[in-house]
C-alpha cells in the first residue's frame, strides 16, 4: 500500500555494481548506495574524480543495466533528463530541433525553455556555432524540455572559465526556483555543491558508498557569502573526519 | 573557399581540358586516319546522332539500368554494412563472404547471371548490383564502426524510438560515407553496365559500342562514350555535390 506522497519520492538502491577488467578481474564500484529524493529536491552527490559518480548516473539513466538493485522514479514526470558532462547535442540539428527531437513538438514550451536558459536568439543555430557555455545551456534546456521525473546533471560546469561557471550556476539557481525540478547533481567541486544543494551526499571509498550526508536549511536564492562559507566549512569538516 | 580562388581553379581546369583536346587534335591530324578522328568530328557526330539518330534513346536506357543497379546496391550494401559494423559476431562470420564477393570479377558475375537467368533485364541489373554491393558494404561498415558512443548514449537516455535513433542520430553520422560510396558507385556501376549491355542486351550505350566496334566506326564509339561521360559528370555536379553540400550545411 502506498501512503500519500510515496509516489512523489524517487528511490534508488544500488546494492552492487561491479566492473570486469580486461584481464577478467571483477572490481566492485558501488555498494549499498541508497538515495531517496523528494519531489522538487536538489540532491548533490559529491565525490572525487573516478569514484563512481558517472557510473551511478548511468545506472539511474538506464544506460547500464548490469547491476543489482532497483530504481523507482515514481509516477511524476517523463523519465530522466540527462545533462551530460559534454553537451552531446546533435551537431546536424539546430538548437530548436535538438529539443524537438527528445520531446513533443510544442513550440511554446520550446520557446519558453530556451528563453529560460538565455538562448532565445539561438533557435536556428547549429551547436558547433555556440560557445561551450551556450552549448551547455542548450543541453540543460533539452533535459528540461521533456519535463523529467528526475533531472540528472554530471558535472555540467567543468572546464568552463570561472566567470562563465558562476553565471551558469546563477542561471541554474533561477531555473530551479522557477521550474522546481527534482535534481540529482554530481560534482567534485565543493563550492558548487554547497551553492546548489538542498542536501549533499558524500560518496567515498572503494567500492564507493554514501559516507556522510549534509542538509542545508537556508534556501538557495538567499544564501549569502557567509552562509556559503559556513556550509563549505561544515562540509570540509565532515570530509576530513 | 573564396570567390577568387574558385575562379582561379576553374580557369586552371578549363585550360587543362583545352590543352588535352589540343593534344588529341594534333595527334589526329598527324595520324590522318579515320581510326583517330579529331575532337570536332567526334562532337559533330555526337550532335548529329543526338538530333537524328538513337543516341538519346540508348542513353536513357543505360541511365535507367545505372539508376536501378545504383539504388539496389546502395540500399542492400548500406544495410549489410551497418549490420556488420554494429555486430562483432556477424562481422566475424560474414567477413570472408564479403572478401569473396569483392574479388569475383565483374565479368564472371555477368556471365553467370546470364547463364542462370537468361538474357533478361533482371539478370543484367542483378549482375551489376552484385558487383557493387560489397564495395558499398565495406565503406558503410567503416562508417558504422565509428559511430559516436556518446550520442548513442544520449539517444538511449532520452528514450528515442528506433526510427528517430536511426534517422536523426545514426544516419547523419553516415552521410559522409554514403556520399563516398555514391560517388565511387556511380563511376563503377556505369562501366559495368556497359559490359552487361555488350554481352546480352539489345539496347543501351554498351550495345551501340559493340555495333560500332563491328563497323570499326571510332568516331561513333567516342561520340557515345563522351556523351555518357558528360551525363555522369552532370549528375555529379547537379545532384551529388548539391546533396552533399546540403547534408554538410551544419559544418563550420
Amino acid at each position: 500500500m502506498l501512503t500519500a506522497g510515496e509516489d512523489r519520492k524517487i528511490i534508488i538502491r544500488i546494492e552492487n555494481k561491479t566492473f570486469t577488467q580486461p584481464g577478467g578481474k571483477t572490481v566492485p564500484v558501488l555498494q549499498n548506495v541508497e538515495l531517496n529524493i523528494l519531489e522538487g529536491e536538489v540532491v548533490v552527490v559529491f565525490g572525487s574524480s573516478g569514484c563512481g559518480k558517472t557510473t551511478l548516473l548511468n545506472l539511474i539513466a538506464g544506460l547500464d543495466v548490469d547491476f543489482q538493485g532497483s530504481i523507482e522514479l515514481g509516477t511524476q514526470g517523463n523519465g530522466i533528463g540527462y545533462v551530460f558532462q559534454e553537451p552531446r547535442l546533435l551537431p546536424w540539428l539546430t538548437v530548436e530541433d535538438n529539443l524537438r527531437l527528445v520531446g513533443e513538438n510544442n513550440e511554446e514550451a520550446i520557446s519558453s525553455v530556451l528563453e529560460a536558459v538565455g538562448l532565445a536568439d539561438s533557435h536556428q543555430t547549429y551547436p558547433n556555432r555556440l560557445s561551450l557555455g551556450m552549448a551547455r545551456r542548450a543541453a540543460l534546456a533539452r533535459a528540461l524540455a521533456i519535463n523529467p521525473a528526475l533531472l540528472i546533471m554530471d558535472e555540467p560546469f567543468v572546464s568552463l572559465d570561472e566567470n562563465t561557471a558562476v553565471r551558469l550556476r546563477n542561471l541554474l539557481t533561477e531555473i530551479l526556483e522557477l521550474h522546481k525540478p527534482t535534481v540529482l547533481f554530481v560534482t567534485h567541486d565543493l563550492k558548487e555543491a554547497v551553492t546548489l544543494a538542498d542536501r549533499v551526499l558524500f560518496l567515498k571509498g572503494s567500492p564507493a558508498q554514501v559516507a556522510e550526508e549534509l542538509k542545508f536549511d537556508t534556501p538557495r536564492i538567499v544564501r549569502g557569502p557567509e552562509v556559503l562559507a559556513d556550509y563549505e566549512e561544515r562540509a570540509r569538516t565532515l570530509l576530513n573526519r | 573557399m573564396t570567390d577568387t580562388s574558385t575562379l582561379t581553379r576553374l580557369a586552371l581546369q578549363g585550360g587543362s581540358i583545352v590543352i588535352l583536346l589540343g593534344l588529341w587534335a594534333m595527334g589526329a591530324m598527324v595520324a590522318d586516319s579515320t581510326l583517330l578522328p579529331t575532337p570536332l568530328e567526334v562532337f559533330t557526330g555526337m550532335a548529329k546522332e543526338a538530333n537524328q539518330g538513337e543516341l538519346l534513346h540508348h542513353l536513357g536506357v543505360t541511365l535507367m539500368r545505372v539508376g536501378a543497379a545504383f539504388f539496389i546496391s546502395f540500399i542492400i550494401g548500406t544495410a549489410i554494412g551497418i549490420t556488420m559494423g554494429r555486430s562483432k559476431l556477424l562481422n566475424t562470420v560474414f567477413d570472408p563472404w564479403l572478401v569473396l564477393f569483392l574479388n569475383i570479377p565483374a565479368l564472371v558475375t555477368i556471365i553467370l547471371a546470364y547463364v542462370w537467368f537468361g538474357l533478361i533485364e533482371a539478370a543484367a541489373i542483378f549482375a551489376v548490383s552484385l558487383n557493387k554491393i560489397p564495395n558499398v558494404a565495406i565503406t558503410m561498415r567503416e562508417g558504422a564502426r565509428t559511430l559516436d558512443k556518446d550520442l548513442m548514449e544520449m539517444a538511449a537516455s532520452f528514450r528515442l524510438d528506433r526510427k528517430k535513433t536511426l534517422t536523426k542520430v545514426i544516419l547523419p553520422q553516415l552521410y559522409p560515407y554514403m556520399a563516398a560510396s555514391a560517388r565511387s558507385g556511380l563511376a563503377l556501376i556505369w562501366k559495368i553496365v556497359l559490359v552487361v549491355e555488350l554481352l546480352g542486351r539489345s539496347n543501351g550505350i554498351g550495345f551501340q559500342l559493340h555495333l560500332y566496334f563491328q563497323l570499326f566506326d571510332v568516331t561513333m564509339i567516342l561520340a557515345y562514350a563522351f556523351a555518357f561521360i558528360i551525363v555522369i559528370q552532370t549528375i555529379e555536379l547537379m545532384v551529388l555535390q548539391p546533396v552533399e553540400r546540403h547534408v554538410n550545411r551544419w559544418r563550420r
